[in-house]
């Protein structure tokens, strides 16, 4: 493999990494949001 | 406290004593190992020397950790730990004497190995075994420490006969690497290098846990 | 949704330009080196992964310490955020690093005391994120990592000691030679670049917890 490929496949792959954790991170607020929609379905329901 | 820790110690080895039931598990576990060891590494021919000290390790390693695993096994059954911190035993004292019971009970498998290693793998071990057994008492010190130390921490989890190894492996690395280097010099009749590495590794292991063990068990 | 801080946007444009920046020195700026050619450039991008790493590991050891003493929320959220964005960069640093090696050394890996060190390191606190993801929730499992992220961080000079004791010293990858100065700039920039890139992930990922903690809370309320 050329020597120029390994400089691109390394930043590449750590770009890659950068966006596979911001899209964990992405998940979580989704997961968060749909939590918070839950719990505020729920409050007329509590009310007397 | 020290009268403590001594009952603690003497209750732990008692029970043992009856039940048997960490010891022979895990020697049949080393028994085990170092046969199928024999098919893994080429143990006839002069490289087999090669393999030796780091197959012993190896197979320490797998079979102290499966004891160490249990550590508190009883105590968390019958919920004895908060009884003796409610008692007034300290915290440090629990991690002493559990530890020393540990270290004890590691230390057999052990030793215990060495025989295994010369009849199975025709390892000339005779003039040596004093200096082994030395290798293997002072490495087992941090062993004992540390893993019980991680053995409190997973004591509640379900998950412990898992989490124990990806925990506890990588931090007694330091202390295996010496250890291995000991082995090796003294089985390929040179003077023993590295002990004061596993002693100053012991010493610091057991600082650390001594310090963060009232963390483990207050909560 | 995530708590703002005045001016985020901003902010988050001024790392924007920084990374640009940093990648633009990094291919356009910096000169190509003599010995290695084209290929010594990952090592701008590997040696800010290892600062940010062990800037963010440490970090979490900092807050974890707080947070066994203190026991407040903020401190443990903080420290979780910082380990993992750690972690995130001691697998950036691996990779980069492995990469850089084959054209370089021609292998992907070896087992001098650098390499073995920071590979104990990922190993560790893979069992930090494995510990929190089962028992992150519990307040239990949060002392244990806090626990595991200071024992794992400290344990890792031993490691390095250790392992350097017994199995040599790999040739040195930043000869006494010197640095060229376009080359220092870049370094440079670099990291900085990767480190305002950790604080921002850190931020956002404390962000995260300190919400889930008090959705958590809330949920508990609503059961009664």
């Amino acid at each position: 493999m050329d020597s120029a490929n390994y400089l691109a496949l390394a930043y590449l792959v750590f770009w890659l990494l950068l966006v596979g954790h911001v899209g964990k991170l992405w998940h979580q607020v989704q997961q968060l949001r749909r939590d918070l929609d839950r719990l505020l379905s729920k409050q007329p329901h509590t009310q007397p | 406290m020290k009268v403590c820790g001594w009952a603690l110690f003497k209750k732990d080895l008692l029970v043992e004593l009856r039940t048997q039931e960490s010891l022979w598990i895990s020697l049949l576990f080393a028994l085990l190992l170092t046969v199928i060891g024999s098919f893994c590494f080429p143990t006839t021919n002069n490289l087999a020397q090669l393999w030796i000290p780091g197959l012993y390790w190896l197979i320490y390693i797998f079979a102290s950790t499966i004891i160490l695993t249990n550590a508190f096994r009883q105590e968390q059954s019958e919920g004895s730990l908060q009884a003796f911190l409610l008692a007034g035993v300290s915290a440090e004292t629990l991690l002493l004497s559990k530890a020393l019971y540990q270290w004890l009970l590691i230390s057999m498998i052990g030793l215990i190995l060495w025989p295994l290693f010369a009849v199975f793998y025709q390892v000339p071990i005779a003039a040596k075994l004093p200096r082994l057994i030395l290798i293997l008492l002072l490495t087992g010190i941090g062993f004992a420490l540390l893993g019980t130390f991680c053995a409190a921490m997973l004591r509640a989890s379900p998950l412990r006969q898992i989490f124990m190894p990806l925990v506890f492996f990588p931090l007694i690395l330091p202390l295996v690497i010496p250890a291995i280097y000991a082995t090796q010099s003294v089985l390929a009749d040179q003077p023993v290098r590295g002990l004061e590495v596993i002693l100053s590794f012991d010493l610091l292991f057991g600082a650390l846990a001594y310090m963060l063990f009232a963390h483990l068990v207050e909560g | 949704m995530i708590p703002s801080i005045k001016g985020s946007n901003l902010l988050l444009g001024l790392l924007a330009l920084l990374l640009v920046t940093a990648m633009a020195l990094v291919f356009f700026f910096a000169p190509e080196e003599k010995t290695q050619g084209v290929v010594q450039k990952i090592l701008y991008l590997h040696l800010a992964a290892v600062a940010a790493m062990y800037i963010c590991l440490f970090l979490g050891l900092l807050f974890a310490a707080i947070f066994l003493a203190s026991k407040q929320a903020w401190s443990d959220a903080l420290s979780v955020a910082s380990v993992e964005v750690g972690y995130l960069f001691t697998t950036a640093v691996l990779l980069t690093g492995s990469i850089w090696a084959k054209p370089v050394w021609g292998t992907w890996w070896t087992w001098d005391a650098r390499l073995t060190t920071t590979l104990l390191i990922w190993l560790i606190f893979s069992a930090y994120m494995l510990l929190r993801y089962h028992f992150g929730h519990l307040h239990s499992g949060k002392v244990w990592c806090a626990i595991l992220a200071i024992l794992g961080f400290l344990d890792v000079p031993l490691i390095h000691y250790s392992v350097r004791l017994f199995r040599g010293i790999h040739p040195r990858v930043i000869t006494a030679g010197g640095i060229a100065t376009p080359m220092l700039w870049t370094l440079l920039v670099t990291i900085v670049a990767l480190l305002a890139l950790a604080a921002c992930l850190v931020y956002l990922r404390y962000a995260v917890e300190m919400l889930r903690q008090r959705l958590q809370q809330f949920m508990l309320m609503q059961e009664e």
